[in-house]
């Protein structure tokens, strides 16, 4: 190919960019795919299986071949548009698309047929898939990870009553109709300028303009009064309910934009592509969709070579070949595999001197970019035509993708050799070439009428003006057959981006894969990143031919979205700390001077995990808080608790349902230990349950499941007892919850000048004032020390917290982390949700059933729980253990075997180096493990076994006088 | 904030209380459950109902971009959104409330969000800083 500029360069406009180590001169603005031609660079690419040598086939969306990396990614060259000291390379290949080492690969080729790693590496037999994986992904992989951090991605909801996808003639005739009858507009246009084809054909008018100047001038109409037009902008899905997601890139350096526009009614105004013919080497560089070459060179000015052959299907081919010389590149021969052309089409091309050859298929491409075409006659007569650029029209291939991605049916038109829409769909219409009216006129009143229609439905009067007129572009697009030659042979491809040839869809098709999902799946036909576009019309007829049925009766694969590739980043978003948020108590800005270091814990709440001072460990630093804890006093955040206030005149018959645990029965200002069940009798929650009123609850709930037990919370009231009237209120925010513990715990607070009810007993609730407001303070906690929870405003808790801490630094207070909570816990034995509580023990399984109340007539688990009791064997149970070695903390998650060889019996839920206990302790679920008490277990390491001793599952206070005291 | 098109101010401690009732009370209320709505600012009255009004942070957006800057995480359609607007919606993954104001939005999220929420803020006031 020796492509070349239409216009000169201006060096005002002129820039430098590299591409495989090449320093080229370029437009700004132009798109690489662009500048690599003008600068008559053929090879740009590499295949995906074969590595053989690939130049440009299309333009903007649909180039399947040319994929490079610009250091942001992977894009494909016909959208990277050329900037200053814009780097480029091939993506598929090592060193350069013109020279590329795996290029050996292609060699083989005869050797790789359809299915050929699954025939190879997983068939019988075959177990050398995991040897090879790597290696043959590795092989294969297009491009590589950016090094670069992912640039800013905006997303953004859009409204409107009419969105109209695509800006060529129909679209904007829809536009214009829509935009007309006052409705609100949203046109969304992939290219550059709006016209679509109008830009490449100057033949073609609108009224008495210029189709181009038409469709420039309609735009920046609508903008003004308000429609909003979109350049640049892909839409990529089209979802239930009206709802199109589109990616924009923009010009300039506003970052690129993922919009979702939901519309009341939708025109899809898509467009149509051009299929490749089959033949023989179809994928040399120099080979390129003949709308392509016009496009280039009306839009670019770029001319794909200096003596051109066409090969073509249909009559419209004629009028962009015109189109195409009158730009000013040279098209020495058209073929026409057709026996009879039009007369008046015929007159035209040789008035512009080209010769035409009719009845003729082409054979083969020959050379390397290509120098020739082999075409063949009806009688086997060949003829080889010299040239350096051939370029294919083998049909149009109508754009459905949008009309099908949310459920849009399709049927088989003969005329258009493709599928095209059954009606509209859930609000989206199709119109223009995508419904099957390419033809400039049939396109402009489609899209009229399509626009009315959809404003109508949007709830707006249409307008009622007529449609605009259209003249020029009268030559039909359908083909007269399909785009595979008989004769086609040899490598004839047909899916261009994941190098699939018309002999692998035969091979398939002849090995039974000859339904058109199995053969996508077996030849990965349409999976590559244009999705199919390109390849999918000609499988689909190869397959046709091969079972000897209608293409309309083989049908489609499914169409799913993205429509055009998008990067990661449009969807997954940049990251960084926005990606998930991280919920802050009012105290964690304090935790933060402390220098805690904090983690993420459950419900996305950012807590201390430990309060290292300088010099100190993890282990120390823990060691220090829960010692404090034991012997002095130690003050812990845990406001992220869930909390509830639940009141009305039947709280306590709510309570009472959801509850396993009767809480009716509580008296004003005392609170219980309370749990709830899944419906199948397991644990769901734990928590304390003050009563505040006899008309009002506090409901503790563990952090975790907060937002679960809200749902359950109204689960039940709006759908199971809907004869109970209650106020529900999620108050976790509302309540800062600081407690302090251990046994200087009293003349802390006292210190503090805080008011602390004298004879407030263990599990009693108080309210009292500090600072003129209200606060609960609460005997509870959850180290098994003497414990006061005050449940305060959460922005009065800085200045409460600091308080109590001055107040008990004379008392050695601490501040204490999740890490010594952990530790605190497991010494006595108080069950964790989440660890122990693991969704499938119940109640008796933890030794809970002191908490069960199931002499009642419903509650949640109530069912089940009875059930249960008939089978105790085999339970899970929660046990203490000691290993033999007391220095040897038992690794959390371990398997529990009664010997050594046994099956596995439990695991470790929980295990710490207790200062309390002088040794290590541990928690475990394991079958029947209380009737286990005093043997010995073995556990699974992954560096061996160790031994443990089955014991009580509480290390410390085992009669709880510490926290009643 | 950079973009002179959108403003974005924390709002101080307000009083904000929860009341249970079958009917809206009042015309800037927000439901935020069946039957259960926020009562906002000094006429709130929290002897009927549960004081919350440490639960929220608040925001103001003021500015004529002010509804750009919102399109970036909320779905609801804002062109729609006049005087009297007041919504329960997601803006990404948070749960946040909205109210119509003359001059642009109030934004309140469960307080604990609120670093996160003044951080999307700021992202996006900056992402609509080049105009769209």
């Amino acid at each position: 190919m020796s492509g070349y500029r239409l216009s000169p360069l201006v060096p005002a406009e002129t820039v430098e960019i590299e591409f495989d180590g090449l320093r080229l001169p370029a437009r700004r603005g132009e798109s690489l795919a662009a500048a690599l031609m003008a600068n008559g660079i053929s090879t740009v690419a590499r295949s995906f299986k074969y590595h053989r040598p690939r130049g440009l086939l299309g333009f903007g969306s649909w180039e399947p071949n040319a994929a490079v990396e610009t250091g942001e990614g992977t894009e494909l060259a016909t959208n990277v548009r050329v900037t200053e000291g814009l780097r480029a390379r091939a993506a598929n290949c090592w060193p350069w698309a013109r020279f590329d080492v795996k290029s050996v690969l292609g060699a083989f080729g005869a050797l790789m047929p359809a299915g050929f790693y699954y025939k190879t590496f997983r068939g019988p037999g075959g177990r050398m898939w995991p040897l090879f994986e790597p290696a043959i992904r590795r092989a294969a992989g297009i491009g590589r990870l950016p090094a670069r951090a992912a640039p800013d991605t905006v997303k953004r909801n859009a409204h409107c009553d009419v969105l109209v996808v695509g800006a060529g003639a129909a679209g904007i005739a829809a536009a214009l109709a829509a935009h007309a009858s006052g409705a609100r507009v949203f046109l969304v246009e992939e290219g550059d300028a709006p016209g679509g084809r109008l830009l490449d054909r100057s033949d073609l008018r609108v009224g008495h303009e210029v189709g181009a100047v038409w469709a420039r001038r309609s735009a920046e109409e609508m903008t003004t009064s308000g429609a909003r037009v979109l350049l640049r902008t892909a839409a990529t899905g089209r979802y239930e309910g009206g709802l199109v997601v589109a990616y924009e890139r923009p010009a300039g350096d506003r970052p690129a934009c993922l919009w979702k526009i939901r519309a009341r009614a939708i025109v899809l105004a898509t467009g149509a592509i051009e299929r490749p013919l089959v033949f023989a080497d179809n994928d040399r560089p120099g080979v390129v969709l003949l709308a392509a070459a016009l496009a280039y060179a009306a839009r670019s000015r770029v001319a794909i070579g200096r003596h051109a052959v066409a090969v073509v299907n249909n009559d419209a081919a004629y009028e962009d070949v015109m189109a195409l010389v009158r730009e000013g590149v040279h098209v020495r021969h058209l073929v026409d595999m057709r026996g009879n052309p039009d007369a008046r089409l015929a007159a035209g091309l040789s008035g512009l001197g080209v010769e035409l050859h009719a009845g003729f298929a082409p054979v083969s491409a020959m050379g390397c970019p290509v120098y020739g075409l082999r075409i063949a006659g009806a009688g086997g007569a060949y003829r080889d035509l010299a040239c350096d650029a051939v370029l294919m029209s083998g049909g149009s291939t109508p754009l459905v993708h949008l009309h099908s991605h949310a459920g849009g049916r399709l049927r088989h038109s003969e005329e258009l050799h493709a599928f095209v829409p059954v009606g509209a769909h859930d609000g989206a219409r199709s119109a223009g070439a995508c419904n099957g009216r390419a033809e400039l006129a049939a396109a402009l009143a489609d899209g009229h009428a399509a626009g009315s229609l959809a404003a109508t439905e949007a709830g707006l009067v249409a307008h009622g003006g007529g449609a605009p007129v259209g003249s020029g572009g009268t030559a039909s697009v359908h083909p007269s057959a399909g785009a595979v030659p008989e004769v086609a042979r040899g490598k004839a491809f047909v899916d261009f981006a994941a190098d699939v040839t018309v002999a692998d869809l035969r091979l398939a098709a002849r090995e039974g894969y000859d339904s058109v999902e199995l053969l996508k799946r077996y030849t990965t036909t349409g999976m590559a990143v244009d999705q199919g576009r390109i390849a999918n019309l000609s499988a689909i007829e190869i397959l046709a031919q091969a079972r000897g049925a209608a293409p309309g009766d083989v049908g489609t694969t499914t169409y799913r979205p993205p429509f055009v590739p998008l990067p990661f980043v449009a969807i997954a978003d940049a990251g960084g700390a926005l990606l998930r948020p991280s919920r802050t108590t009012t105290l964690t800005a304090w935790h933060e001077a402390a220098g805690a270091v904090m983690y993420e814990s459950g419900a996305n709440w950012r807590r201390p995990g430990y309060y290292p001072r300088s010099g100190e460990g993890l282990e120390a630093a823990v060691r220090r808080e829960c010692r404090a804890v034991r012997q002095a006093v130690g003050i812990y955040d845990s406001s992220p608790l869930g909390k509830f206030e639940i009141s009305g005149p039947d709280a306590a018959a709510f309570l009472d349902f959801v509850y396993a645990t009767r809480l009716s029965d509580l008296a004003p200002g005392r609170g219980r230990y309370a749990l709830q069940l899944h419906e199948d009798g397991r644990l769901f929650d734990d928590g304390i349950v003050f009563r505040l009123a006899p008309d009002r609850y506090f409901v503790t709930t563990t952090t975790g499941n907060a937002d679960a037990c809200h749902q359950r919370f109204e689960y039940c009231r709006q759908v199971l007892r809907q004869d109970l009237s209650i106020g529900l209120l999620n108050v976790t925010e509302q309540w800062a919850d600081i407690v302090v513990c251990g046994p200087a715990a009293r003349q802390t607070i006292a210190d503090a000048g805080l008011p602390m009810p004298e004879r407030l007993a263990f599990l009693g609730m108080a309210t009292c004032r500090i600072a003129e407001r209200g606060v609960r303070v609460a005997r509870a906690g959850f180290t098994g020390e003497l414990s006061f929870e005050y449940f305060v405003p959460a922005n009065a808790a800085p200045e409460i917290w600091t308080r109590l801490l001055e107040a008990g630094r004379r008392h050695g207070i601490e501040p204490v982390g999740s890490e010594a909570n952990h530790v605190l816990r497991i010494e006595k034995g108080f069950i964790s949700v989440g660890h122990e509580a693991d969704g499938i023990c119940g109640p008796d399984d933890l030794g809970l059933s002191f908490a069960v109340h199931a002499d009642r007539p419903d509650f949640v688990g109530r069912q089940a729980l009875l059930r249960d009791r008939s089978s105790p064997h085999g339970r899970p149970q929660l046990v203490g253990l000691f290993a033999r070695d007391p220095g040897f903390v038992l690794p959390e998650g371990a398997a529990v075997l009664r010997t050594t060889g046994d099956r596995t019996r439990g695991y470790v839920t929980a295990s710490c180096h207790s200062e309390a206990a002088g040794r290590s302790v541990a928690l475990a679920l394991i079958e029947d493990g209380r009737s286990l008490s005093g043997q010995d277990v073995t556990l699974a390491l992954a560096d061996g076994t160790a031994g443990a001793r089955v014991v009580a599952p509480v290390f410390y206070d085992p009669r709880g006088e510490r926290q009643r005291g | 904030m950079a973009d002179p098109c959108v403003t974005v101010r924390p709002i101080g401690p307000e009083r904000i209380v929860a009341v249970f009732d079958t009917g809206r009370p009042g015309p800037d209320a927000a439901a935020i459950g069946p039957d259960t709505w926020l009562m906002i600012g000094g006429d709130a009255d929290v002897a009927a109902g549960i004081d919350v009004s440490d639960s929220y942070a608040g925001f103001a957006v003021t500015g004529p971009s002010a509804a750009d800057v919102f399109a970036q995480g909320i779905a609801l359609d804002l062109d729609r959104a006049v005087a009297g607007f007041v919504a329960r919606t997601r803006l990404g993954d948070v749960a946040v409330l909205l109210w119509r104001m003359p001059d642009g939005f109030v934004v309140r999220c469960e307080r604990s969000y609120a670093d996160w929420l003044a951080a999307w803020l700021a992202r996006a006031v900056r992402l609509s800083a080049g105009g769209i």
